[in-house]
């Protein structure tokens, strides 16, 4: 499954369950280094034209039986340096340690632009001021000027002047910006190894060396110093243990006299400075190119550049960590060469350097003519579509009527469509059939039904056994309402997250009683309404992000002022209130104290009679804010499409990119444009083209799982199975405590035993995390559908008693059934078998149904919203 | 340099030798050592042989002082009646009450240093159930993690609990049944709910497979119409049905005799074999856990129930909870006593042992025996006959096979094993162990959002795994 699903996935788990990161919470493990590859470019200049005519040779041949992928380049006609850094013409290398990654792109007749580094041979003019390497690595000799010219296939030439300087001078190493990149780069200060809380072997450094000083404080001044040994620096046990001079549990990590080593060198060799504070840092940093089309087999040089706050640059290429987030797909080297396979899709580089990272998307399409496409219905289309153009990958055909309304009425309103629905839809000519479905069901109460039992679990609408009901109730009564009047998204969230008084005359500061502390506040609404998970920076710098403990605690000073007592109505409830005061929250680590700040905004001020969640609700919905209505959008998107944009859906970072992110940033820029209007987003989606594409693939796109290029089907979640089962048996499941007729959706709490729901993965409301409704398959759901006691029950009342009374004859029934369990016509073929095996089994028509029923409950078609 | 290396061998072993408590045979070297501590790391990367498990339950708690940790020196109230014997092991005694496990000690590991603080069975038996010493309502069992770290692609349910906890002393449901947040998905198949439900009983057949109001035949009929329906359905098959479609075959062979089926059968044993484990709840559950981990079930749970001695009437499945409270006392011949239970758990176990060696599954599966926690010093008067009473501050534990080192014994008791002397265990440590022997990574992420709670946070104890 998972060799399939990779595809054309962004497998973002391999980034969420890397294995440093895991180990770094458990002090006991440690050493696993993750094995980089190192991959070595020097094929000789005439070989490797060969070579990359040779690709194209197989791939022309190859047309006849594969998709032509990227497709032939045509005629090389232009060839560009890059550096990233280049001034005026002029590229200067400061320092002995200063290198510099030239990326040799050629720009082709198709219109193509491929990465000619593998082919390229460089001329220096003068020779001895610097050294180019066969990958087009620059690494200065001496002080002074040179041109570097690279030639490439044909004879087409680019070239660079270059210029090195502060060689003589040397500048003294600044320990955070240069020695502490390399720890990370080699994986030292990895969660697995030296970075684990406690360190390994008695040698600590700061997990992904977010805290310079403190590793500054291990190496050079523990244990009395004996770690480094500026009297001989090669002698040093830091460079002996990492170059492997030394038995080290993590093998040796760097050569010796290569450019980590003679960096940390020179740094002993100076006296460990640590640099000072005026010395510049780094603010971001930028990868070269960001994207890019890829043949299979193909090969792309990344280039790094590191920008500085004194306004300077510099080449961090060599001291980047580089992951790919998916290695069938593609890998990358540790000197940045990103290698594509034979698959297609998109392969997603993260970059890290010091906390900053950024990304690479390398496509590799399909190229297959997408000529078939449905007309758009919009931006979606349009974007959805530009995106399978561009890969070569043609979608599937339209989905059929009975089908798209049987997936309508389940998205939207949480329930299969009924017979008479069914049938009214199949028989209705008008071209505007399916629009006025998806207005119909916005507007029942049964879209409001389904979307509150959504909210409500990750609002945590949980209801303890020891408080009572009307609680819970009233939060769900006033989800429900809030979704029936279709309340501005941003209202709505302001209303939970500003909730002051008793829960019973204000439902949602249930929302408090739920979410208890300021960490879980405020972590519940970064995940929840930003998509943000920034629980990591609680205790440290976030791995993956920029978030760092001053952000954390610059949020969490939002609910500083929150005031809790004792609700008379009931003692196991709170009242919440403003407590009047400055709002701050201080990071435990520093000691300071920090002002309310948004994420990625400025710290704000509050007077002590303001309640700051008013301030925190005003930035959430300002229409410039970054995560908020992306957050919505994405999570909507995956309740229609069963995969985000960004998946998780709640796990938005740089380095877990959107599958098309111009369609995330227009459905973000649609729904602030109308003023976060919900049902305008539900309708945008389901009127697409895109939406209503068939679940069944066609030659290219059955391993698309991250395009949209077919509908993917999900199983049923568990209220809606068992209410459909209920439809399908005709015996409504009775809930203790609510009226007759109540549905599984409509259920205003989790606080109702169930075992059927259980089973099938009903959220337990204990978290903001979407993740807790589980739709995976398991053995006992299927012990429970094909072999329980409880499903008999239902097949032996009810519909086969009904059938077994009804004179009509068979195919009619049958003809019923299938309406209400699949949406669709029987095929004669279908109404045969059932038949057949009802007068096998005469004269007892009622078991004969209740095995027929038994039967439509357990294909695939009826499980799953397809 | 060298010098140095040396001089770190030198003062580790003599370490070791300090913390295996004086037991030899153990000349482990740095690199040996280092290796075994990485194989506690290792994930299904480095080694990819599932191993499997199963995990007997010595349910109210067995005393220490009576089986693995013997005082002979101690005055008499507490020492209790029994003599110490020696095992295949230099300097390594135990009870004289299992005489056929003293002759397996190279197979096994045995911890005198297990220690934690809570006396309440209930809260104890959910304590070491979920390896940690607070657990959460919803934390799942060792079981259920294990389960979900290492699913089994066999098609016999991935976890099964062999005989439920009964009587006062039990954990809730949650904390074993359910599979807690990890979900339904992971939680046990529960066979034997009341204390006659098991393989000794003669009408005994596991009734979770029988057919629900409707009859194999009628099954095996819709199963047919099912398939001609599926074999219709516009639906192809991609990639978003394989695990439905695999589910339902595994559900339908399960249900329908074939090999999985056939797993859950005893009968199918020969009987000498199956004297050979003795004929009671205890032995026979022992075999049964043999044969579905032979057939590909991941963990077993056994609960200790050794069964009724002849005319006795069934109180309660507390077996190892003696407290002289019943009408038999510690040291006397009936259910709740040591003389009854032991020598049948010595028997089922070491036949267990023997047996999964022959059939060459000893290095695959994790045996575990262990209780949840140990009994007093002191023998006093319990409501009717003498017993001992709860004891969580220091109490033993044994476990075998997989990548357990055997010969082993870890840790230290006090002169009256009441307190650890040295290298205490946790349950944390004890079930990161336990992880590690399985060659699963204690620190595997288990939370749904994937990164926050590991399997364990205890560290795993190299001494106790066998080294590369």
């Amino acid at each position: 499954m998972r060799d399939s699903s990779a595809v054309f996935g962004y497998a973002i788990d391999n980034w969420n369950l890397r294995e440093e990161w895991i180990y770094h919470y458990h002090p006991s493990l440690q050493l696993k280094m993750r094995n980089l590859k190192m991959r070595v470019h020097t094929a000789s200049p005439a070989l490797a034209i060969l070579l990359l005519a040779a690709v194209f040779v197989v791939q022309t041949q190859a047309a006849s039986v594969e998709p032509l992928g990227l497709g032939e380049p045509g005629t090389l006609e232009f060839v560009s340096i890059e550096t990233g850094r280049t001034v005026d013409g002029v590229l200067t290398l400061a320092g002995r340690d200063a290198s510099q990654q030239l990326l040799i792109s050629g720009k082709f007749s198709s219109g193509q632009i491929r990465n000619l580094n593998p082919i390229a041979t460089y001329h220096v003019h003068p020779a001895g001021i610097l050294n180019v390497d066969s990958t087009g690595w620059v690494t200065p000799v001496t002080e002074g000027q040179a041109t570097i010219e690279a030639e490439t296939a044909g004879g087409i030439k680019a070239s660079v002047v270059v210029r090195v300087t502060d060689l003589i001078t040397d500048i003294p190493v600044n320990f955070p910006n240069e020695v502490v990149p390399v720890f990370t780069k080699y994986g030292c200060n990895s969660g697995g190894c030296h970075g684990k809380s406690g360190g390994q072997n008695g040698f600590a450094l700061a997990l992904l060396g977010f805290e310079p000083t403190e590793d500054f404080e291990h190496l050079v001044n523990e244990l009395r110093g004996r770690r480094l040994f500026p009297g001989s620096p090669d002698r040093s046990l830091l460079l002996l243990k990492a170059s492997g001079g030394l038995p080290h549990g993590g093998g040796a990590r760097f050569d010796m006299d290569s450019p980590p080593y003679r960096m940390i060198r020179r740094w002993i060799e100076q006296g460990m400075p640590y640099g000072n504070e005026e010395d510049p840092v780094v603010t971001h940093i930028e990868a070269f190119p960001k994207e890019r089309l890829m043949p299979r087999d193909g090969k792309q040089q990344l280039l790094v550049i590191a920008h500085y706050s004194d306004g300077s640059t510099r080449d961090v290429t060599r001291v980047t960590q580089f992951d790919s987030n998916e290695e069938d797909m593609g890998t990358v080297s540790q000197t940045g060469m990103v290698s594509t396979g034979k698959m297609t899709g998109t392969v997603a580089v993260m970059m890290r350097y010091q906390s900053h990272v950024d990304v690479f998307r390398g496509t590799v399409p399909l190229g297959v003519k997408v000529d078939k496409l449905p007309p758009s219905n919009g931006y979606i289309d349009d974007l959805v579509f530009k995106k399978l153009i561009e890969l070569g990958l043609p979608p599937s055909e339209a989905s059929t009527d009975g089908t798209f309304l049987r997936r309508l009425t389940i998205d939207i309103a949480g329930r299969l469509p009924s017979q008479q629905e069914t049938e009214q839809f199949l028989v209705d000519q008008d071209a505007s059939k399916r629009k006025r479905a998806i207005d119909r069901l916005l507007a029942s109460s049964d879209y409001a039904d389904y979307f509150a039992n959504k909210w409500g679990a990750v609002l945590r609408n949980k209801r303890a056994t020891n408080t009572r009901k009307m609680h819970t109730y009233g939060f769900h009564d006033w989800i429900q309402r809030s979704m029936h009047d279709n309340k501005p998204y941003d209202q709505f969230v302001r209303e939970v997250i500003t909730a002051s008084g008793d829960s019973q005359f204000n439902p949602p500061v249930n929302w408090y009683n739920e979410v208890k502390d300021q960490s879980a506040q405020l972590e519940d609404t970064a995940q929840l309404f930003l998509g943000l998970r920034i629980q990591c920076a609680k205790c440290h710098h976030h791995p993956f992000e920029k978030w760092s403990q001053d952000d954390y605690y610059g949020f969490a000073a939002f609910f500083s002022r929150v005031g809790r007592k004792p609700s008379p109505t009931d003692s196991n409830r709170s009242r919440i209130f403003h407590r009047r005061g400055v709002a701050s929250a201080n990071n435990p680590k520093t000691g300071k104290k920090i002002m309310p700040t948004g994420l990625g905004a400025t710290a704000i001020e509050i007077p002590v009679d303001e309640d700051p969640r008013q301030q925190l609700a005003d930035w959430m919905s300002r229409h410039d804010n970054p995560f908020f209505a992306r957050a919505l959008v994405n999570r909507y998107w995956k309740h229609f499409f069963s995969r985000g944009l960004v998946d998780p859906e709640d796990d938005m970072r740089v380095t877990n990119p959107a599958s098309n992110p111009e369609l995330l940033d227009a459905l973000a820029a649609d729904f602030i444009e109308s003023n976060f209007d919900l049902k305008h987003l539900v309708r945008t989606i389901a009127n697409s083209k895109t939406y209503q594409l068939s679940a069944t693939p066609n030659d290219y796109n059955e391993n698309d799982r991250q395009n949209f290029s077919r509908y993917y089907p999900q199983r049923l979640k568990a209220e809606v199975l068992l209410d459909s089962i209920d439809v399908l048996t005709a015996t409504p499941t009775q809930f203790a405590g609510l009226p007759s007729g109540t549905r599984a959706v409509q259920l205003p709490d989790n606080a109702f035993d169930s075992y059927f729901l259980t089973v099938f993965g009903r959220p337990e409301s204990a978290s903001a995390c979407e993740c807790e409704r589980t739709g995976d398959a398991n053995l006992a759901q299927h012990l429970l559908l094909l072999n329980s006691k409880e499903i008999q029950a239902k097949l032996g009342s009810g519909r086969s008693a009904q059938l077994a009374d009804d004179k009509r004859d068979h195919a009619a029934k049958i003809r019923d059934l299938y309406r209400t369990a699949l949406s669709r016509e029987p095929e004669p073929e279908e109404i045969a078998i059932a038949s057949a095996h009802i007068d096998k089994n005469l004269p007892n028509v009622k078991a004969a149904y209740e095995d027929v029923i038994w039967a439509l409950v357990n294909t695939k078609e009826f499980l799953f919203n397809h | 340099m060298h010098q140095d290396q040396s001089d770190h061998r030198k003062f580790l072993s003599r370490r070791r030798m300090l913390q295996a408590g004086g037991i030899g045979a153990l000349n482990l070297t740095l690199p040996d050592l280092l290796q075994a501590e990485e194989s506690t790391q290792n994930t299904s990367r480095a080694k990819s042989d599932a191993k499997s498990c199963i995990f007997i339950h010595q349910y109210g708690g067995l005393s220490q002082l009576d089986s693995w940790d013997m005082k002979p020196d101690a005055p008499q109230e507490i020492r209790g009646p029994y003599k110490p014997i020696s095992t295949a092991t230099p300097g390594f005694q135990i009870c004289e009450l299992m005489p056929q496990l003293a002759r397996l000690s190279p197979l096994y590991a045995v911890v005198r240093s297990m220690t934690h603080t809570q006396s309440n069975h209930i809260q104890a038996n959910s304590m070491y159930l979920a390896g940690r010493e607070n657990p959460a309502a919803d934390d799942p069992s060792f079981g259920a993690m294990v389960t979900k770290l290492r699913p089994s692609n066999a098609n016999v349910p991935p976890h099964v609990w062999l005989q439920k906890f009964g009587g006062g002393a039990a954990p809730p449901d949650h904390a074993y049944l359910t599979g807690g947040r990890l979900g339904l998905a992971h939680a046990p198949m529960l066979i034997g709910e009341r204390h006659d439900d098991n393989p000794a009983a003669s009408d005994f057949r596991v009734h979770a497979l029988d057919a629900q109001g409707v009859t194999t035949q009628q099954l095996q009929q819709r199963r047919s119409l099912l398939k001609d329906f599926q074999r219709r359905s516009p639906l192809k098959s991609t990639v978003e049905f394989e695990g439905f479609e695999l589910h339902q075959q595994r559900a339908f062979e399960l249900l329908q005799g074939g090999e999985a089926k056939q797993a859950f059968d005893v009968d199918k044993e020969d009987s000498k074999l199956r004297d050979r484990y003795g004929r009671n709840p205890l032995g026979q559950n022992l075999l049964l856990a043999r044969r579905l981990v032979e057939s590909g079930v991941r963990l077993v749970n056994v609960v200790a129930w050794t069964g009724l001695g002849v005319g006795e009437k069934f109180v309660s499945v507390e077996t190892w909870d003696m407290h002289g409270n019943a009408d038999v006392g510690i040291f006397e011949d009936g259910w709740n006593g040591l003389p009854f239970a032991l020598p049948r758990t010595d028997q089922a176990v070491a036949t267990l042992l023997e047996d999964l060696q022959d059939r060459g599954l000893l290095d695959s599966t994790l045996v575990v025996l262990v209780g949840e926690f140990g009994r007093t010093p002191i023998i006093r008067k319990g409501a009717k006959r003498i017993g001992r009473d709860h004891w969580p501050g220091c109490y033993s534990a044994m476990m075998a096979g997989a990548g357990v080192q055997g010969g082993v014994v870890y840790g230290q008791s006090d002169k009256h094993a009441g307190y650890v002397k040295t290298n205490p265990v946790t349950l944390e440590d004890f079930t990161a162990t336990l992880f590690a022997a399985m060659n699963i990574n204690p620190a595997s992420r288990l939370s749904p959002d994937g990164f926050t709670r590991p399997a364990s946070s205890g560290t795993a104890i190299p001494l106790l795994l066998k080294s590369g």
